[in-house]
C-alpha cells in the first residue's frame, strides 16, 4: 500500500491554479449546520502530505459519505472533481476556499490509521486552524442575516463548470439568505448606463434572469458592471450567485418579483451549459392589440403583431441630454383587427426591415399617449424578436397572410386615422376646459374642441430658425449676415422661418388663447411658414393672410399644462391638432347624446342638474 | 316707439307643424315633386311626413334635393313659404337626414333656456 499525496496540490489549489485528480488525506472534518434547504455541510481539513488545507469544503452530494464513515479521518482520496471560489473573509480578506466535487477512495482511514507525511498549515496562517470549536472569523452559517455574514462555505463557481451544484429555485431568493445558486437564463440585458450626478459618476448594466420557478431583475454596477457586461449573453443559462436582495423598485421593471438583487464584489457568474432544457426560455405575456386602447399610459406590456407597414428612420436629438436618436415607427396589426404604432430606437430601428411582413414579438413595451392615439415604445429594458418561432407567431403569420393583409384595420395610434380614438377623446366646451382647470395637475391634459378662430395676432408670428433639418431653435442675428444657433452650436449664412402663432379660439361658452406651432400654423393660415416670411416686404398682403384666418371653425386637439416661467405658473393652451369639421356627424351624435342624457330622455340616466 | 318684436322661428319637421299653426318655422326637407304650376312643392321632410309648401311667387329654378323653406305654417302638412335655401349636391349627398331629425326633434320637446 503505497500511496502517495499529491504533494504542493493544495498551494497550487490554492493560488488559483489547477491539479488534476490530487490525492489529499482527510484528517478531519466538521459539520455546519445547514441553510434553509435543511441540507448540512461538511468542511473537512486535508493534506497534500506538505499543507493542510481546512477550508475544504464538501459537496453535500457526497455528504453521505461522511457520515457513514467512509471519509472518516486518514482516509486517503483522490479528488475527481472540485472547484475553488473566493470568499470574502471579514479579517483576513479575500480567501480561496476549495469544494470537493467528487472522490475517489483509495485506501479508508481505517486501513491508514495515520497522518501520511508531515503537512504544515499554509503560510495565511488561517489554514491552521484545526477543525476547532471556534473560528473567530468565521460564523455559523445559519444565521439568517442579510449580506454582513461572511460565511466559509460557499458553492459558487468561477473557475470550472460544476454541473451538479445544489441550485436554489429564483422563487426562493430573499434577502434573508444568501447562500444560495441559482441557475437562470439571461432574458433580457440592457446596454450600458452611464450617469454623471452631484454624487459621482456611475455605470450599470441590468439584466431579467428565469428559471423554472421565476423571474427576477439583476442589476450590475461598476467594477461588476464592466466585469460582466461582455460576458454575459441573452438566452445563455449562468450559475449566479452571492448577489445581494432587496425589495424590488417596479417603476423599472415588469419581472414579476418582489426582490431584485444587485450584483457584489463576490459575485458569480459561471456558463452552465449542462442540463439547460428546463430553464424556459423568454416567456411573452400578450396583450391583444384592441386591449391596449384601454389601457393607461406608460403602462408595460407585451405585445405581438404582424409588420404591416414600416416608416422610414427619423433622427432627432434628445432634448434633455441633446443627443442624437435615431428611431423608426412600424405599424403592427393582430387578429384583433386593430393595429398599433411601435417605435423602434437606434441600431434596431436602422437594422429593421419591414417588407417582408415579419411577426414582431417585443416584450416590456410601453404604452404612450401623444395626445392622440395610443402608441407602444421599446424600451432599455425591452426585448423584440422577429418572426420567432411560436405557437402565436405561426397563427399570426396564417392570419395574415390569409385575411389580415388586405383587410384595414381599426389603428388605435390616432393620427392618421379619421375616428382615431385618441384625438376624438375628451371633448369639451373652451368654458368647461377653464371650468374642470385642465392642465393645472402634473400632467398636460388633453381635450377635444370644435371652436372658430377669432384672432390670430401677426406680431410675433415668425421667427428665424436654425437651418439644419431637425433644429428649430432661434438663430441670434449676428448683424454680419451670419446667424448663430446655440444648440447647434455653429453659425450659419442662412435660416428658415418657422411660425409660433397665437391665437384666441372661442365657441358659443367662451374663449381661450392658444399656440400653435408649424404644422397647426400653417393650416390655419393656409400658407406655408416661408412664403409668409418672404411676404414680410409687403405689410398689406402679410396682414391680409391673418385676417382671412380668423372665423374659421376647426375641431382643435388641444393641450393644456401649467408651465413654471420664470418663477410664475402659468397655463398655456397649445393646439396639436386643428382639423376641418369634414361631416361633423360623431360631433352632432355626441351632442344628441349629452343633451338626451341631460334632459332625462331615451335610455341614458338623466343627470342630477 | 314701436317695438318690433319678431317671433322667433321654430325649426320643424313633418309631425311638429300641428303644434305651431299660424307661426313662423323652418323646414327642410328633400323635394318629391314640383307642381307644373310652379308655385307648389312637395316635401318629403326628414320624419319621412309630406309636406305641401306654396311659395308666393312662381320659382326661378328648378327645385331638387335638399331645401329649405321658411314660412307660416297653414295646416298640418302645409305651409306657405316666403324665402327658401336650396343646398348645393355636396351637401345633400353628406347629409346625415336621421340626425338631423333627432335634433329637430329634441329641440321641439325640450324647452329651449334661451327663449322664456
Amino acid at each position: 500500500m503505497s500511496l502517495k499525496l499529491t504533494e504542493g496540490a493544495i498551494s497550487v489549489i490554492l493560488a488559483g491554479g489547477n491539479v488534476d485528480e490530487p490525492v489529499v488525506q482527510i484528517l478531519g472534518h466538521k459539520k455546519l449546520a445547514g441553510t434553509n434547504t435543511g441540507s448540512d455541510r461538511f468542511r473537512l481539513l486535508i493534506s497534500d502530505g506538505r499543507h493542510l488545507n481546512g477550508f475544504a469544503m464538501l459537496a453535500t452530494q457526497l455528504n453521505n459519505q461522511v457520515t457513514s464513515g467512509e471519509l472518516c479521518d486518514f482516509t486517503v482520496v483522490q479528488i475527481t472533481r472540485y472547484i475553488t471560489s473566493m470568499v470574502a473573509n471579514s479579517e483576513k480578506g479575500e480567501r480561496r476556499v476549495m469544494v470537493i466535487l467528487d472522490v475517489k477512495i483509495l485506501a479508508s482511514g481505517n486501513e491508514v490509521g495515520f497522518k501520511l507525511g508531515n503537512p504544515k498549515p499554509m503560510t495565511d496562517g488561517a489554514e491552521a486552524e484545526a477543525v476547532g470549536p471556534q473560528q473567530a472569523v468565521h460564523n455559523k452559517t445559519v444565521q439568517p442575516k442579510p449580506t454582513a455574514n461572511r460565511p466559509a462555505s460557499n458553492v459558487s463557481v468561477l473557475s470550472s463548470p460544476g454541473g451538479s451544484v445544489n441550485t436554489h429555485p429564483i422563487s426562493s431568493l430573499s434577502p434573508y439568505q444568501n447562500k444560495w445558486v441559482i441557475k437562470a437564463r439571461v432574458t433580457a440585458k440592457s446596454p450600458v448606463r452611464t450617469w454623471a450626478n452631484a454624487r459621482g459618476e456611475g455605470k450599470l448594466f441590468s439584466m431579467d434572469l428565469i428559471d423554472e420557478t421565476g423571474e427576477i431583475r439583476a442589476t450590475a454596477f461598476k467594477e461588476q458592471c464592466d466585469k460582466f457586461f461582455d460576458m454575459i449573453e441573452v438566452n445563455k443559462v449562468y450559475l449566479i450567485s452571492r448577489c445581494v436582495l432587496k425589495t424590488a423598485n417596479k417603476k423599472f421593471t415588469n419581472i414579476k418579483n418582489d426582490y431584485e438583487m444587485t450584483f457584489t464584489s463576490d459575485t458569480q457568474v459561471i456558463p452552465c451549459n449542462e442540463d439547460t432544457a428546463g430553464i424556459p426560455t423568454l416567456t411573452f405575456d400578450f396583450t391583444p392589440i384592441s386591449a391596449l386602447a384601454g389601457l393607461e399610459s406608460n403602462a408595460i406590456v407585451d405585445v405581438i403583431g404582424v409588420c404591416k407597414s414600416s416608416g422610414e428612420v427619423q433622427t432627432l436629438i434628445s432634448r434633455n441630454t441633446n443627443k442624437e436618436l435615431k428611431k423608426r415607427e412600424v405599424m403592427i396589426v393582430d387578429q384583433s383587427n386593430t393595429g398599433v404604432t411601435l417605435t423602434l430606437w437606434g441600431t434596431q430601428a436602422e437594422d429593421f426591415e419591414g417588407s417582408t411582413n415579419p411577426v414582431l414579438a417585443a416584450k416590456n413595451v410601453r404604452i404612450n399617449e401623444y395626445g392622440g392615439g395610443k402608441s407602444v415604445s421599446l424600451l432599455q429594458s425591452s426585448v423584440l424578436q422577429i418572426n420567432p418561432d411560436t405557437p402565436q407567431a405561426h397563427k399570426l403569420r396564417g392570419w395574415f397572410d390569409s385575411v389580415g393583409a388586405t383587410q384595414e384595420q381599426e389603428n388605435i395610434s390616432g393620427r392618421t386615422g379619421v375616428a382615431g380614438s385618441g384625438f376624438s377623446a375628451n371633448w369639451m366646451t373652451l368654458k368647461e376646459a377653464q371650468e374642470n382647470q385642465l392642465g393645472c395637475g402634473d400632467k398636460p391634459d388633453y381635450f377635444t374642441s370644435v371652436a372658430t378662430v377669432l384672432i390670430v395676432r401677426s406680431e410675433n408670428s415668425l421667427y428665424k430658425a436654425c437651418p439644419t433639418e431637425d433644429c428649430n431653435k432661434k438663430v441670434i442675428d449676428q448683424n454680419n449676415g451670419m446667424y448663430r444657433c446655440e444648440k447647434c452650436n455653429r453659425e450659419y449664412p442662412n435660416f428658415k422661418y418657422r411660425l409660433l402663432l397665437s391665437v384666441s379660439l372661442g365657441d358659443f361658452s367662451g374663449n381661450q388663447w392658444a399656440t400653435c406651432f408649424q404644422d397647426t400654423a400653417e393650416i390655419l393660415l393656409g400658407v406655408k411658414a416661408q412664403d409668409l416670411g418672404d411676404l414680410f416686404h409687403d405689410d398689406r398682403q402679410f396682414q391680409e393672410v391673418f385676417h382671412k384666418a380668423a372665423f374659421k371653425t376647426y375641431i382643435f386637439r388641444l393641450r393644456a399644462k401649467m408651465e413654471n416661467y420664470q418663477e410664475e405658473n402659468r397655463l398655456k393652451v397649445t393646439v396639436t391638432e386643428a382639423r376641418s369639421l369634414g361631416t361633423m356627424q360623431e360631433h352632432n351624435a355626441r351632442l344628441i347624446t349629452e343633451i338626451k342624457e341631460m334632459a332625462g330622455i331615451g335610455n341614458s340616466v338623466p343627470y342630477g342638474n | 316707439m314701436e317695438e318690433h318684436v319678431i317671433e322667433p322661428r321654430v325649426r320643424v319637421n313633418g309631425g311638429a307643424l300641428a303644434r305651431h299653426m299660424g307661426r313662423p318655422v323652418s323646414i327642410m326637407g328633400t323635394v318629391l315633386n314640383t307642381h307644373p304650376n310652379g308655385i307648389s312643392v312637395e316635401l318629403k321632410t326628414t320624419d319621412n311626413q309630406v309636406v305641401t309648401v306654396r311659395m308666393q311667387e312662381p320659382f326661378q329654378e328648378p327645385l331638387s334635393g335638399l331645401v329649405e323653406f321658411h314660412g307660416t305654417v297653414q295646416g298640418k302638412n302645409t305651409v306657405s313659404s316666403d324665402f327658401y335655401l336650396s343646398f348645393p349636391p355636396e351637401f345633400t349627398n353628406n347629409f346625415d337626414l336621421e340626425q338631423y331629425n333627432e335634433a329637430v326633434t329634441l329641440l321641439n320637446a325640450i324647452s329651449n333656456p334661451w327663449i322664456s
